[in-house]
Parts: C-alpha cells; structure tokens; sequence
C-alpha cells in the first residue's frame, strides 16, 4: 500500500475538519432529542462516524479513515465540545473500528456494503467504549438491547450509506478524478 | 476561542498542560464517588473563572452545559432502573435510590469531562499545540502542518457558507430559492471546493520546500518552572478536594458501584 | 545542489494531455532556458501556461499527477512559485506565520526569524500587517504576502504566475521594482497579460497560441518588431495594443438624469466594524462607474453593499426606492472578485443557464442566450467541463457570462477584466457596454485607469485614509463625456 503524501493528508484532514463543525452542531442536537425518550438519541449517533468514511472514499488509502475519524475529533474539540477532551478516545477507536472493515478489504472495495460495514464497525468501537466507561452493562435487558439497536443502525444508515451518498456527490464534481490523475490510457494517447 | 486576558497558565507548555488534562481525564474515569466529582467541579469552575483569562463569563454556556447534566441526571435514572430501594415505578420504567446516584454521578462526570476540555482549549493556542507536538512528541510533519491549516479552516468554511449564501442570492434573479436546495447547493460545493484547495494548497507547500526533512520552528517549544508548577497546583487541587469530600461528604454514599 | 541548477532548463517534444480532455495541452513543445535569464511567458487565456510553469517549477508531477511525456526534460531543484490564484498557497493563520513557513523549510534558526519577516514584509509593504489573520486580507494583500514568502525560500529559479493581477498599480510598480532588485542573479520566468510595467526585466519572450503550441520564443526587441501581429492575434496587452482594434471602445454618451441608486450616510461593516462611510453618492441611470482605488480601500466591500449583502446603516434607494435584499437581486447582479466563490452548477454550460432556468426562460431563447455568451467569451469547447478545471482567465468569463445571462439592470462587477488577455477583456467590455446601450446601469471595480478611461462616464476613486477618518470616500475625478 502507498504511503500517505501531503496531499492525502491536507485533503484527509481538510474532509475531517468540515465535519468536525457538523460533529460540534450535532452535539446540542443529540442532547434536545434526549428527551424525546426511549433512546431516540442513538439513532442520530451514527453521524459522528462520517468523516472516516467520507475520508477514505476521497482517497482510498490505508490510514485515512483512522486519521480523519481523529482529526474531526480535534476540530470538534477546539470548537468547544460538550463532551471535552472524551472526544479524542472516543473519535480514535470509532477510527480504528472503520479501519478494520477497510482493511477486510484489503482497502479496495468503496461499495456502499463496505461504508456500511465500517459504520458498523465505528458504532461498535463506541459501544465498547460505553461499557467501559459508563453503567450501560447495567441497564435492563430490554432497555439494553434497544439502545445497542437503535445505534448500530444509526451508524450503519447515517455513516455508512450518507457518507457514501455525500462522496458520490463530490466525486461528481469531478475533484477526485483530478485527485488520482490520469489512467493509464490517458497515457497511450500522448503516443498518438 | 478568543481569549482576552493570558494567564500564566497560557505559558504552560501545550503538551504538559495536555499530558495533565488527560491524566485527570483518565483518573475521573476511575473515580466512583460522586462528592469528590462535586468538589472537582467547583474547583474546575473556579478556575475557568480566573485562570481562563476569559473577560466576559459566558452565562449562556454555563447554562447550556448544567442543563446537560440534568438531561443526563434524568436520563439515567431511567435507564438505570435495577435496585432494591425503588422511590418510584411507572410499568417498565422504575426509579431507584441506586439509579438516582448513579444517575448524579454520570451528569457531574461528563459535566467535569466537558470543563476539562474547556479550560484546556482557552489556555491552549491550537497553533502553539501542533507546533509542539511535532518537536516534541514525534507528530509527522506533513500531520502537523495539514492539522495547522485544518484549524484555519474552520473560520473559512463559516465564511465559504456566507459567501455560498450569497453567490445563491446573486445568482437566483430574485426568485426564492428553498431551503433544501440551499442545502444541497452549498454542502456538495463547499465539501469539493475545499477538497480542491487542499490539493492546490499541497502542492504550493510543497514548491516552498515543504518536506519531512529536518527543519526549523518559528514558535519554540520550551519547557520550563511553569510546567512543573502547573502540575504541582494540580496535585494540590486534588489533595484540597480529597480533604473536602472525606469530612464533608455531599452525597450519603461514596462509591456508585458498590451500592 | 548549485551544480544541477547551472544547467538551465530544456524541454525536448512534450506532450501533455489533461485527463478527460480531448485535446493534447501540448504537442511536440521544445525549448532552451539558460541560467540567469529572465522569461517573459505570454499567449491567450487556457492557453497552457499556468500549465507550463507547473510543469517547469515540478509541481507536474510532485502534487498534480497529469499525464505527460518528453524526449528530454531538464528541469531545477531550487524552485519559487507565486501561485495565480491568491487564496489556496497560505497554509498558516497570521501573515508573520506564513512567512515564517518558508523560512522554516530553508532551515533559518528561528532567533533570526523575526528580524527577517520584518524586512521581507517592509518589502513588499506589509509592514503592518504582520500579526493580521491572512484571511482578513484583501486579494491585493495576499498576492504581496505570497511575493515575500517567495523572496523568504531564496530558490534559483523564480516562477510568477501573474502575481501582480489583483494589485494596484501603484503597488504593481513597487513589486516588479523589488522584483528587479532582489532577483537579479536569479533566472526568472515570469506569466503576464499586461507586460509594459515587466518589459524592462525581461530578456526574452515566450508566445504561446491559444492550442498550446509555441509561436515564437526569441528577444524580446524582435519578438516586439516583428511579431506584433501575433501579439495582438492572442490578445497581449501592451502599451498602445489598444490602437490595433478596429473599433476602439469610447464611454457612451448618455442624456438620462434619472437616479439609479441613491445613497447619503451610508455606512457598511464587516465583523461589526464600519469599514466604510459613503457621505452622499448619486448614480444616474445608465451609467458606467469606475471605481479605483488601493488594495484594501473597501471597492469589494462597497459593491457587496450595494447588492445588499453587508450589514449597512443608513438608506440606499434604488430608482427612488427602499429595496430589500432578495428584491435587489432581481434588477442586480454581482460579479464577486474570486470567481471560485460564485460556481454552483456541475458544469459551464449549467452554470450559465442556472439563472435563466430559475426566472423560467422558455427553452429556445435560453439556448440561444446560452450559445451565444458561450461564444462570445470563447468557452464554446469547454462548455462540458466542471467550472473550476478552466484556467483561472476562463473562470472569471465564465462568471461574468453567468452573471449576466439574465441582462439585470445594474451590473456590479469586482476586478471583471483581471487575469485577462486583451481579446478577451475586449469582449468582457464589448458585451458589457452592449448591455449598457440598451438601459444598464454598470458599477465595475479596476485597477487600470487606462482602461476605465475608454469606457466609464465617470470615475470614483477611494482612498483608504479618508475611509479611516470615516470622511467621504469618494471624490468625482471628471464627468467624461465623449461623441
Ligand atoms: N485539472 C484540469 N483538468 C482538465 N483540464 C484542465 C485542468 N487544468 C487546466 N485545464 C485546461 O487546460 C487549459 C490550460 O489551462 P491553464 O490554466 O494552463 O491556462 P492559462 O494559459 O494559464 O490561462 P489564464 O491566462 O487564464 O490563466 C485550459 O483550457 C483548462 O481548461
Ligand atoms: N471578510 C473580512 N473580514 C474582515 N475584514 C475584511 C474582510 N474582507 C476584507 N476586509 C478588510 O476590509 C477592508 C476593505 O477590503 P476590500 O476587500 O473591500 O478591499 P478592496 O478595495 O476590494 O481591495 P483589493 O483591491 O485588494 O481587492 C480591508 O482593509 C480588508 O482588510
Ligand atoms: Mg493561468
Ligand atoms: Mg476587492
């Protein structure tokens, strides 16, 4: 696998830091649907896992999605989380975990199942994190089993497939391909 | 943010203040008793109120954040529902003794998480973080410097969208323009638009000699007394709060888990 | 290091292809640069030669992987670049920072730093603005604080890909002045449109044709004497290049006395500063307005004003009336200066129709509007490309064309003719003045007091320190009226 080059690195924290701003705007939303009850919440946790996924769609490298996922955490932290210096860990493991599900693939499928696998993989990191942390292993079965449901789906739906969708539209746009210059047949036609 | 006033703590070295920040982070993580979480976080006010060297307290963002913590407070004490001493029960949803400290404890720890992170980031120029973590913590260059211009970013893209806004009102000839399609014209562009300025901003570094190479830093990062001070007054902190919630105990119990 | 650069630039049959175009940029280019010349590189606007310089200064294929081959290619190591656009080649927040980046990558020890930036940025007169935010500078500002990150890396070779087009003129002079002092060692290659203020530096000129090919790369006195017909062929601007027309533009007699947009203690901010007070200004009906000023005198700032887009204090009537913002767009446009800002359709075609699909042209006549700007602005062969892969000449046609398909009866337009060649400046006023005759009134900011004199009835100048003084800004130089 190729290294990271400066490029991929700008354009990867570039992505990052966009949703670093939507990751800090989503904080007062996630804590007004709070309220709304039975874990509604989670259902719109999953937008905090889309930075890796968009990332890695742009570039295609491996590291990408570790490194935006971690990136978009800082921006978010500078801007004045709600959650404090928290979201670094939780923005580093929810980067490993979409790692993982790239590297499945040995980072050469961009389909839309591989994005969902790796929000999956995000929301999962997170779950682990929970536990830990807080009193979640506590919480009735029932009242477990929705929370843990709701949020996978969440990530799956709002990371995976949005995230996909969002890098469709800018590959339509035309910058990716500039990005990863030209194709090997560009290259036949300088001969003619 | 904008901070008005230094303090000595905006001299304390990005890293050690980092490196103490996620100490304390980590040692909240172990911490059960929800009296100490309570002095800690007067402490942490007090402190944000004079060392953050913030003019103007921001009432609104106290606010927001103390209505989080009953949001949370709430919140937990439903979900928490497992124990013996039940205050109160409505079908599946039951209140506990157990639940409502536990539910106490969760809303003051993430309340103190968050002023953790506060203070840090108001005695913290990011600017100067980067600059140190990639002279003394082994941060890749090429990390360091996108993550410099990342935090230029931030600003830029309010702005972008202004502008965005404002090309779409040029543009539109007077006709009203929805606000989903607002949405679409903008986020799509923007998203692509810097993603382009990024590769051109790349390759302009790199023609000014950019490289991994060894180089020099215009902003040093210097260790000095002030480092060591700053933990010193952190260890003091924590001993003053440790005397106070062992002889005057806010919460009848001091250890969640075990109750 | 030194050894490699006393070797001079070749280049032997290049091709170049950009991906997904289809076209060859170049095709069989050859040619010879000896150390220590200094290189004047013109032709037409999408001509190649941002290109060019990206290929020479190594940027193709370091940050940009595009298709290329050449037989031979000897290119420097020790290479500067001021980039054509002034917005993406800052990477830090201050100004002082930003220089102090190049200064980092030579390895200067950082105790010496500050003395530096201080001298680099009295050079380039940006003395004052050392400890500003880059983004808070006006366009002007950033293409000087690019000039001194450039004089800060000291490389061998020094690229400029018109560095001085959003500069003042006075501020133009300064540049090619300290240009000439301090690069007098270095080989020097330079891209310009208007290229009497860099003649006197230059050696030899390069002249490209709008497919890419080389027409002629020789002295500049011959290349002067005996290709002036090519010259004004590809639209360079040179001294009296305006004369070759056949018809030359003169401002347009006008009778009407009818106020367009009114104004009296008219105050705009920025941030919640004023950063501009208008005491009283009148502007008739049909009208064309220059506005000329320094970098950073507010000209930007006044136009979004006047669209609306500011906060303001005060009243601005418009035909006698109170407007609001989304009202104004329907008799105004705005030509923003940084054309990037104003894209928002996947292509140039789709770019230009937007507004005429949203005030429901019917069909027919929007094509025929669409093919006939596409021509007008020669964007006709790039009509299916994305707006931002045009060169940077193209872009700001493209804007201008998508501004003002729908003939609005005020145009403003922000710097309309920079990065232009001559043709096209030519149509860019042409089409301009076309609108002008049939009842639009045209507010268009310039740095070039020549061209404003062959089209404007009248010329505002602003000036920063009465501005500061919150005084009147602007003083009436002559009412011009000509036959
Ligand atoms: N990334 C890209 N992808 C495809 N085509 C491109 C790309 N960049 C430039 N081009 C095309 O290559 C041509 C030359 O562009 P270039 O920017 O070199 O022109 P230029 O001579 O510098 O023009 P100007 O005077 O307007 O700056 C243009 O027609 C442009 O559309
Ligand atoms: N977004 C902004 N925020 C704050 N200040 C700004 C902003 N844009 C411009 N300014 C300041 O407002 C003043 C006027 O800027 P403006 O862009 O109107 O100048 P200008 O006359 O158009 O200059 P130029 O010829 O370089 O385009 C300048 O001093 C500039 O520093
Ligand atoms: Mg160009
Ligand atoms: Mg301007």
């Amino acid at each position: 696998m190729k290294k990271l080059t400066l490029t991929d690195i700008l354009v990867t924290v570039t992505i990052a830091f966009g949703f670093g701003v939507i990751y800090k705007l989503w904080g007062p939303l996630y804590y007004s649907v709070k309220p709304l009850g039975i874990h509604l919440d989670q259902l719109i946790y999953g937008m905090w896992f889309i930075a890796a996924i968009v990332a890695f769609a742009i570039v295609k490298k491996a590291g990408v999605a570790f490194l935006a996922e971690l990136a978009a955490s800082s921006g978010e932290l500078i801007m004045g989380s709600e959650f404090g210096l928290e979201v670094l860990l939780y923005g580093a493991l929810q980067g490993v975990g979409a790692e993982l599900a790239f590297a499945l693939f040995k980072y050469k499928s961009e389909s839309v199942m591989v994005m969902a696998l790796a929000g999956l993989f995000s929301g999962v990191a997170s779950l682990l994190l929970d536990f830990f942390k807080g009193y979640i292993g506590e919480l009735e079965l029932w009242n477990l089993l929705l929370f843990i449901g709701l949020r996978l789906m969440g990530s799956i739906v709002l990371a995976g497939i949005l995230g996909y969708a969002i890098a469709r539209g800018i590959e339509s746009t035309g910058v990716t391909a500039s990005l990863h210059g030209g194709t090997k047949e560009d290259y036949d036609a300088l001969e003619r | 943010m904008e901070t008005t006033r230094e303090t000595w703590v905006h001299r304390v070295n990005p890293i050690s203040k980092l490196g103490i920040s996620v100490l304390l982070f980590v040692c909240l993580l172990f911490l059960h008793n929800p009296s100490i979480l309570f002095y800690i976080l007067i402490l942490l006010l007090l402190n944000i109120l004079l060392l953050s060297g913030q003019s103007i307290f921001r009432f609104s963002f106290f606010y927001y954040h103390f209505s989080l913590f009953l949001f949370q407070l709430a919140r937990s004490m439903i979900l928490f529902g497992q124990g013996e001493n039940i205050w109160w029960q409505f079908g599946l949803i039951k209140i506990s003794e157990e639940s409502f400290y536990r539910g106490i404890h969760i809303g003051l720890r993430a309340l103190s998480f968050a002023l953790i992170g506060f203070f840090f980031i108001l005695t913290t120029k990011p600017t100067r973080l980067f600059y140190s973590l990639m002279q003394s913590a082994r941060l890749p260059y090429k990390v360091g410097y996108s993550l410099l211009s990342g935090v230029r970013l931030i600003p830029q893209l309010f702005n972008q969208f202004q502008q965005m806004r404002k090309a779409i009102i040029v543009r539109s000839g007077g006709s009203r323009v929805s606000a989903v399609e607002q949405m679409k014209l903008i986020m799509i562009p923007i998203l692509a638009g810097n993603i382009r300025n990024a590769h051109r901003l790349a390759a302009a570094m790199e023609a000014k000699g950019f490289t991994e190479d060894k180089r020099t830093f215009y902003y040093s990062d210097d260790y000095s007394k002030r480092d060591v001070y700053y933990l010193l007054y952190a260890i003091f902190c924590f001993v003053i709060v440790s005397i106070l919630s062992t002889y005057y105990p806010i919460f009848p119990i001091d250890n969640v888990m075990r109750l | 290091m030194r050894s490699k650069d006393n070797i001079g630039i070749t280049v032997k049959n290049l091709r170049l292809k950009y991906p997904g175009t289809s076209r060859k940029q170049f095709d069989k280019l050859s040619f010879r640069i000896e150390p220590g010349e200094k290189i004047l590189i013109v032709g037409p606007s999408g001509g190649g030669k941002s290109t060019l310089l990206q290929l020479l200064s190594s940027i193709i294929p370091r940050s940009y992987s595009v298709p290329f081959k050449a037989d031979e290619l000897v290119l420097p190591t020790s290479t500067g670049v001021v980039f054509q656009d002034p917005d993406s080649q800052f990477c830090m927040n201050l100004v002082c920072e930003e220089v102090a980046f190049s200064l980092e990558n030579n390895r200067v020890p950082a105790d010496e730093m500050d003395r530096i930036i201080l001298e680099l940025l009295s050079t380039v007169g940006l003395r004052n603005f050392k400890e500003q935010p880059i983004r808070t500078l006006s366009g002007g500002q950033k293409q000087r604080l690019a000039i001194a990150c450039l004089l800060a890396s000291s490389p061998s070779y020094v690229f400029l890909d018109e560095p001085t087009a959003m500069v003042d003129e006075k501020g133009t002079k300064d540049i090619w002045e300290s240009v000439q002092k301090v690069w007098d060692q270095q080989t020097v290659i330079i891209v310009e449109h208007k290229i009497h203020l860099v003649l006197p530096f230059i050696d030899r000129i390069l002249l490209l044709d709008d497919k890419g090919q080389l027409v002629v790369f020789d002295k500049k006195e011959k290349v002067l004497r005996d290709y002036k017909e090519d010259l004004v062929r590809f639209g360079i601007w040179y001294e009296d290049s305006w004369k070759h027309y056949i018809d030359p533009l003169y401002p347009l007699h006008f009778e009407s006395t009818t106020n367009m947009i009114e104004s009296e203690s008219y105050q705009v901010f920025r941030n919640k500063k004023p950063i501009l007070t208008i005491k009283d200004m009148t502007i008739f009906h049909q009208e064309w307005i220059g506005i000329i000023g320094e970098n950073g005198a507010g000209k930007s700032t006044l136009l979004e004003a006047i669209m609306g887009l500011l906060p303001t204090k005060g009243e601005l009537l418009l035909e006698n009336k109170v407007y609001k913002r989304l009202d104004r767009a329907v008799m105004m446009t705005l030509v923003f200066q940084n054309p990037e800002m104003q894209f928002l359709q996947p292509t140039v075609k789709k770019e230009i129709e937007y507004t005429l699909s949203l005030l429901g042209w019917e069909e027919n006549a929007k094509k025929y509007r669409v093919e006939e700007l596409l021509q007008q602005f020669s964007l006709d062969h790039v009509k299916d490309m994305p707006p931002y892969q045009l060169s940077l000449g193209q872009k700001k046609g493209l804007v201008i064309a998508s501004c003002i398909a729908h003939r609005p009866s005020i145009v403003l337009a922000d710097e309309p003719t920079f990065g232009q060649d001559a043709l096209n400046t030519r149509e860019i006023l042409l089409a301009l003045q076309e609108l002008q005759k049939n009842g639009t009134t045209i507010i268009m900011v310039c740095h070039d007091q020549s061209l404003l004199d062959r089209v404007a009835t009248r010329i505002y100048k602003m000036d920063q320190s009465t501005i500061s003084e919150n005084k009147s800004n602007r003083e009436d130089c002559n009412k011009r009226v000509i036959l």
